[in-house]
């Protein structure tokens, strides 16, 4: 979920609603679970806060980091991996069938 | 409900659970949020029900703080450090030494308390059976003399067999409830010392 999150900034950077609703559906990102995953995204610094003045109010914009960026690339990395245990797992169901 | 009625209960409840700068940052996330549903069409109240019940919100931040906190790498010790508490604790072992006997003789005190009700059962139910065993063979010896004693003689040690068993099942029923209440208090007592860890890191 938190990489679904990077990945919405990846185009530019966004606010809280913004990412809920650029999330994937599936996901079923809601206000109070996008929270807890900005907050650590913030605290471990894949992404950075700034606020601007919109329609005479603040917003807090999310901006992904170099850190965030390269933390993507990493789990899109390790993708493969998690894929190919995936693979013995399942081959190891239909040897058993 | 409006945005005033859901700020402040949800200030409210995290106030006291989760530091200031954290009531602040939330009060200030979800107003954002109903902010932005309001500007996409959505009613005030209509926003705040899509933003959620102000009571979960505060259950799910307290759980996630504590969480957090709990996951905090505890501070390395340095050697120095590590060498003036074992002095601290040598020097102050008169007083905390006392604090810590007069601890573990109010937790033996509680244990006893917690355990006569069972033993009592068990030396009362054993008490009945093993007389009952003995009336029991009594009675044959005692029946040859006069069939009448014999005969009570064996009424009686049935009975208290009966009464023995009886006791000795009710014991081991309400036994587990007695353990079940030691294993809350040790339980009590690890956290104790668990807390006292984590403040002294």
């Amino acid at each position: 979920m938190e990489y679904s999150v990077l990945a919405t900034l990846v185009a530019g950077d966004s606010y809280g609603y913004q990412i809920i609703k650029d999330a994937p559906p599936v996901l079923e990102l809601t206000q109070s679970t996008l929270y807890p995953i900005l907050k650590r995204l913030e605290g471990d610094g894949r992404v950075s806060t700034y606020s601007e003045i919109h329609q005479g109010r603040q917003r807090k914009y999310y901006h992904l980091t170099a850190t965030g960026r390269s933390s993507i690339t990493r789990f899109v990395a390790d993708w493969q991996e998690v894929q190919d245990v995936y693979e013995t797992i399942r081959r190891s169901t239909d040897e058993t069938k | 409900m409006k945005r005033s009625e859901f700020t402040i209960r949800l200030r409210a409840g995290l106030e006291g659970n989760v530091p200031a700068s954290e009531v602040a940052r939330q009060l200030e996330y979800y107003n954002e949020m109903i902010l932005d549903l309001m500007e996409e069409g959505n009613t005030e109240e209509e926003a705040v029900a899509k933003v959620g019940d102000p009571n979960e919100i505060v259950f799910e931040a307290v759980d996630n703080y504590s969480a957090g906190a709990a996951a905090m790498p505890m501070p390395q010790q340095g050697e120095g450090r590590r060498w003036l508490v074992i002095m601290l604790l040598i020097i102050g072992s008169p007083i905390w030494g006392s604090f810590l006997i007069a601890a573990l003789g109010i937790l033996f005190a509680a244990e006893v308390v917690l355990w006569c009700i069972p033993f009592t059962g068990l030396v009362t139910s054993g008490g009945f059976g093993i007389g009952g065993l003995w009336a029991l063979f009594a009675s044959f010896p005692a029946f040859i003399h006069a069939p009448f004693m014999g005969v009570t003689e064996l009424g009686i040690g049935l009975l208290c067999i009966g009464i023995g068993l009886l006791g000795g099942w009710i014991t081991y029923k309400i036994s587990a409830w007695f353990l079940r209440a030691h294993l809350a208090l040790m339980s009590w007592v690890a956290s104790q010392f668990r807390r006292g860890k984590a403040a002294f890191n």
